[in-house]
């Protein structure tokens, strides 16, 4: 544990929004922008005693290099205030809290401005190498003759453009799609496709029923014709098992469980986080809604990286963070309901534990009355840079309405890693 | 060592010339009389001077190249003196064309007037790419002409075609656009001018250039394109653009000496315009206003780096866009998020304007609509705040608003209310702080309106005061400072004017007359066709406010409260005394509406409707100066010019009544009184103006126009 602690001082997001939705025509700089204007606003504080901007972003726009920098600037905070964009991938929001603190108690800063920001409606289509070598050819071609032939090289395939999306939901070293994990685990642990679609409407009641709960932590959004929009637009009050249930699997369409409606949805979002050390509370007359207590950040198997947590959670215990039975609220991240569910199997099955995380207790049990009450990703959105942040945002707003102390949020994240933040209330 | 006081000249090892525009005094460029004295001195030594090859003129001041004459000196010369001014100005620019030597302009900044008149008479202009060095003839707007052979030089460089909207619209033209019209020859960064002046040196003399437009036959055909356009613009009001045009075209016919002779002729002849003098009258209004903040400094006033506009209505969006536009942070609050998206799209659709009018770049647009972030909860204010209140206009509201920011705001921070009709004193009574609340009354539409009008009440601190004049001064806008009191200046005098407009239509007057009545004499639209913009629920608020509070006022006619039950608010629903369809052309009449009038339609001339319109409108500004609601004479004109748009050609409201004499306008009044109303009355002033014979101008020393102070104050822009 550290000696200095960080203090989440103030924090906002805007509403979730589908991708290609109602903020899609709005970049991740705009929607970014929008959200850290809004904090400055509600927290009155003056934006040059900010130390660092830190954004997380995974799908970083080609136009908005060092995002964190774009939206600085454009939200006001002085020039002198330096920023940085980070990313591990569905961690990235986890990645600039935690930076952030270790920033604060390497005495390199007392006041941070940390958040995700994610656009996954603008996420660009991509040529194929081959086409784009051919391209720069033709730019180089300076005679007509050059020209004329550089131009005969192209084929029609070289105009099939790929999802940059698609791409950065596959993991290269192990050639899987994120989604195609999801079946190994759900194969592995018998997850059955009741299971996880029920565990997906739930995700839905749990947030349709907590709209009024999680107001409190989002701000309006305004998109590019300036319409207001106020709330999250995932969750779907007409969702039924019996709807759920006539999805067809989308990554293993023969044998497979995971479809579209037990997955976590493509989406825009944006949040920010005002940190800050006890001592620039106190010297800013700032007011703390809770602290950072501990946090790991842990590897393992790449196509199982959805098993992440357990493995956090494990490094975790041998440094002394709180057991599972300490906490009084878990936010575990969404990214598929057969993900999920694994990793509360895998953290109760004793043979789990000791082989694979060595250990000769087990995690114990995620009591689901106290997982992800507001509902999680699968209903409202996994904005993959933001995601991390928003857990802890949503942690810390729903510790305060229930009076209780401890909380812990867990992700799993792409290419084999799993991360968990213990945040506690004052 | 030469001893010159305005220009410098260095001479180079390599036989070039430079002359350094640069006063001795570090004041800002501009032609007077020692100028041109230095200037003709300075072409005589390189006349003689076989040797040099070049001539490089550039300015010594950081900003500004030539600002064109000073006025001051300008406007106290008699004829003849003004005719050997312009005679010995055109000469000299004529030597200077004809030095044998290469001559080239490295322009850094406003090079205006007699300034672009100089440059064009070298071979070269050069500018830098700096957005504020600017280049143009805008004489006419002063009712003027370029006397000193910008009539002559300009459509011979760059074609009439080209001429005749710069010349004529006398606007000031940006560094890429004056070169694409080839007004200069390039233009460069600022750091690289001096050595793309000395490149320039190398182009040789000027030779003239064949424009297909100055062809003989084309340019009697552009001339009579162009006038008519220029009549259907200024209706007839302005003419000195015609004559520009005039000059222009029979220029280019005729040789030098015959073409400046008819430059001056007809520089003389407008000189002697009412017209000129009325604009200059007014350019002169406008000085003092933008000095009226400057001119207190040295005491303390509240830093501004942040504004708070509350309520997103028309005209808080309108505010928080102008701001945003220039650079300001803004928070905009309104109670719910609908309303904020009324207020973002108002700033978005302005931005979206300014950018097709090439006012703001696409990326100055997208920076200013980021410096605006939209509350819908009330948001901690801080040290360095300053708060616009343009919330509904409910008295027993804003008191709330006020006594509750009043509780929850560092003591520094000031407030304004942007009521227009409301009392500031009664508005602060909740406040423990009363002092801190001032009035800021910004006109629609925000970004076309100069004029805020600042409001003192009787409690507020003059510190506060001062603080809001230098925010007006910051933002681009001109204050006039008024006396919190019924509609402050501007809307007293305008209400009395538009229920006038609407008895005379009541009365069975055709709308159409009304208002042309009042566009002949000069006012950019006609108060009925005002009535309907500005809306009749906001105009019968006013109007019922002002009524309540000076109940001497006319009553607006019962038939205006028929039409807002009816409906019939004008433009914004559709029919007001108009009736308006989204197709363009000609506006019907509300046949409907006039059929509600008792009256039958009549017919009259339109004089006696105007003078009774007016009338009202002079007794209501002499009152104005009987109640001390302003200072002085100078500030109700140029509150009437800047806020309302009234006829600048006329000087504004009280030079047009010193134009006719107080006492013609009382014995005027005094006839309609007996005929028609009291109303009609003249008011105390108006009648001492009368029996001792004077005019308002005369009669307040402290407000006449300072014709010869600071010259740097004395720049055509």
């Amino acid at each position: 544990m550290n000696e200095k602690i960080l203090h989440i001082v103030d924090g906002t997001r805007l509403p979730l929004a589908k991708a290609g939705g109602r903020l899609s025509r709005l970049s991740a700089g705009d929607l970014g922008t929008a959200v850290v204007k809004g904090l400055l606003a509600r927290s009155g504080i003056d934006p040059s005693i900010i130390d660092e901007v830190i954004m997380g972003c995974v799908c970083q726009p080609a136009e908005e290099s060092n995002l964190a920098r774009v939206i600085s600037l454009r939200s006001g905070i002085p020039q002198s205030v330096p920023a940085r964009t980070v990313h591990r991938n569905c961690a990235s929001g986890f990645e600039a809290i935690t930076q952030a603190a270790e920033k604060m108690a390497a005495g390199r800063g007392e006041i941070f401005l940390v958040g995700g920001v994610e656009s996954m409606s603008q996420v660009p289509l991509l040529f194929p190498r081959t086409a784009s070598s051919k391209f720069v050819r033709l730019q180089k071609a300076r005679s007509i003759g050059s020209r004329i032939s550089s131009l005969c090289n192209f084929r029609p395939r070289d105009f099939s453009p790929v999802p940059a999306l698609l791409k950065g939901l596959t993991d290269p070293t192990c050639n899987l799609g994120m989604g195609q994990t999801a079946e190994i685990l759900a194969r592995e642990f018998s997850i059955s496709r009741e299971r996880q679609d029920r565990f997906a409407l739930r995700s839905h009641e749990h947030a349709l029923s907590g709209k009024d709960r999680t107001k409190t932590e989002i701000i309006p959004a305004y998109d590019h014709v300036q319409r207001a929009m106020q709330e999250d637009d995932g969750p779907r009050p007409d969702s039924s098992l019996e709807k759920l249930g006539r999805l067809r699997p989308i990554f293993d369409r023969s044998r497979g469980s995971v479809t579209a409606g037990n997955s976590s949805q493509v989406t825009d979002g944006a949040v920010a986080l005002l940190v800050a050390s006890e001592e620039a509370c106190k010297q800013h007359h700032l007011n703390s809604i809770g602290r950072l207590i501990d946090w790991t950040y842990s590897g393992c198997e790449p196509q199982r990286m959805g098993l992440g947590p357990a493995y956090a959670l494990a490094k975790g215990r041998a440094q002394g963070a709180p057991e599972l039975d300490e906490v009084d609220i878990i936010e575990l991240n969404e990214a598929f309901a057969a993900q999920a569910l694994a990793v509360m199997d895998a953290c109760k099955s004793e043979k789990f534990c000791h082989e694979k995380l060595g250990l000769s207790k087990v995690l114990g049990e995620m009591n689901e009355e106290i997982v992800n009450v507001n509902g999680g990703s699968i209903a409202l959105g996994h904005p993959v840079g933001a995601t991390g942040a928003r857990l802890a945002l949503t942690a810390l707003h729903e510790l305060e309405k229930r009076s209780q102390k401890k909380a812990l949020v867990t992700l799993c994240v792409g290419g084999g890693q799993g991360a968990a933040l213990w945040l506690e209330r004052n | 060592m030469n001893k010159n006081q305005r220009i410098l000249i260095t001479c180079h090892s390599d036989r070039t010339v430079t002359w350094t525009l640069s006063r001795s005094d570090g004041r800002a460029n501009l032609i007077d009389q020692l100028f041109i004295d230095e200037l003709k001195q300075a072409i005589s030594d390189l006349e003689r001077d076989k040797l040099a090859t070049g001539l490089i003129i550039r300015s010594g001041h950081p900003k500004i190249f030539l600002a064109g004459a000073d006025l001051s000196t300008l406007s106290n010369l008699n004829p003849q003196e003004l005719e050997k001014l312009l005679q010995d100005g055109q000469d000299t620019f004529t030597r200077l064309s004809r030095l044998d030597l290469t001559t080239v302009c490295a322009i850094n900044g406003p090079c205006l007037g007699g300034g672009y008149e100089l440059a064009l008479a070298c071979d070269r202009r050069i500018l830098s790419a700096k957005p504020h060095a600017v280049v143009g003839l805008p004489e006419t707007s002063l009712g003027l002409l370029p006397g000193w052979g910008g009539c002559y030089r300009l459509p011979r460089l760059i074609g009439l075609f080209r001429a005749l909207p710069t010349l004529a619209g006398g606007r000031p033209v940006r560094p890429f656009k004056a070169r694409k019209l080839g007004m200069v020859d390039q233009v460069f960064p600022e750091e690289s001018l001096e050595q793309a002046a000395r490149e320039a040196l190398n182009t040789g003399k000027a030779s003239p250039r064949l424009h297909w437009d100055n062809l003989p036959l084309v340019r009697q055909i552009i001339y009579h394109i162009g006038r008519r356009s220029i009549v259907t613009q200024t209706k007839g009001h302005y003419p000195a653009p015609l004559a520009s045009l005039r000059v222009m075209k029979d220029a280019l016919g005729l040789n030098r000496s015959a073409a400046m002779k008819r430059e001056r002729e007809e520089f003389l002849s407008l000189a002697k315009s009412p017209e000129s003098s009325s604009l200059l009258h007014y350019f002169f209004l406008r000085e003092r206003a933008k000095k009226v903040a400057v001119s207190k400094e040295g005491e303390a006033t509240h830093e501004i780096s942040r504004v708070q506009v509350i309520g997103a209505g028309k005209m808080g969006g309108g505010i928080a866009q102008w701001l945003a536009a220039r650079g300001l942070p803004v928070i905009l609050s309104d109670l719910s998020t609908d309303a904020l998206s009324l207020g973002l799209s108002t700033v978005q659709s302005l931005l979206g304007q300014a950018r097709k009018r090439g006012i703001l770049t696409p990326l100055a647009s997208r920076q200013a609509m980021d410096r605006i972030t939209p509350v819908c909860e009330p948001v901690p204010v801080r040290e360095g705040d300053f708060i616009i209140e343009a919330i509904v206009e409910r008295i027993g509201v804003k008191r709330t608003l006020f006594a509750e920011l009043d509780k929850r705001s560092p003591k520094s921070v000031p407030f304004a209310t942007n009521t227009s009709a409301l009392s500031i004193d009664c508005m602060n009574v909740a406040m423990d702080n009363p002092s801190r609340l001032g009035g800021l009354h910004f006109f629609n539409p925000v970004h076309r309106m100069e004029l805020v009008e600042v409001i003192q009440g009787k409690e507020t601190d003059p510190a506060v005061v001062r603080t809001l004049l230098k925010f007006v001064n910051r933002i681009g806008k001109r204050a006039v400072l008024c006396k919190d009191s019924p509609g402050f200046l501007v809307n007293r005098i305008l209400v009395p004017y538009l229920v006038e407009a609407a008895i005379l239509w009541e009365e069975g007057i055709d709308p159409k007359m009304i208002d042309r009545a009042m566009t002949a004499f000069g006012m950019p639209m006609g108060p009925l066709r005002l009535l309907d913009e500005i809306g009749l629920d906001v105009a019968g608020h006013v109007a019922k406010e002002l009524k309540f509070r000076l109940p001497r006022l006319a009553t607006p006619p019962s038939l205006l409260k028929q039409m807002n039950h009816k409906g019939m608010l004008g433009r914004k629903t559709g029919s007001g005394f108009y009736l308006y369809s989204k197709k363009k052309g000609k506006l019907p009449t509300n046949s409907e509406l006039c059929r509600l009038r008792t009256n039958r339609t009549k017919k009259s001339r339109i004089e006696p409707l105007a003078e009774r319109m007016n009338l009202v409108m002079l007794n209501e500004a002499a009152r104005c100066l009987e109640e001390e609601v302003v200072s002085s004479p100078s500030d109700v004109d140029f509150g009437m010019i800047a806020g309302t748009g009234w006829a600048p050609f006329r000087g504004g409201p009280l030079r047009y009544a010193d134009h006719i004499g107080a006492r013609v306008i009382v014995e005027k009044m005094e006839r309609l009184a007996a005929d028609l109303d009291d109303r009609f009355e003249p008011c105390q002033y108006l009648l001492d103006l009368a029996r001792k014979n004077k005019t308002f101008y005369s009669e307040s020393t402290r407000s006449v126009p300072q014709f010869s102070s600071k010259p740097k104050e004395r720049i055509i822009q």
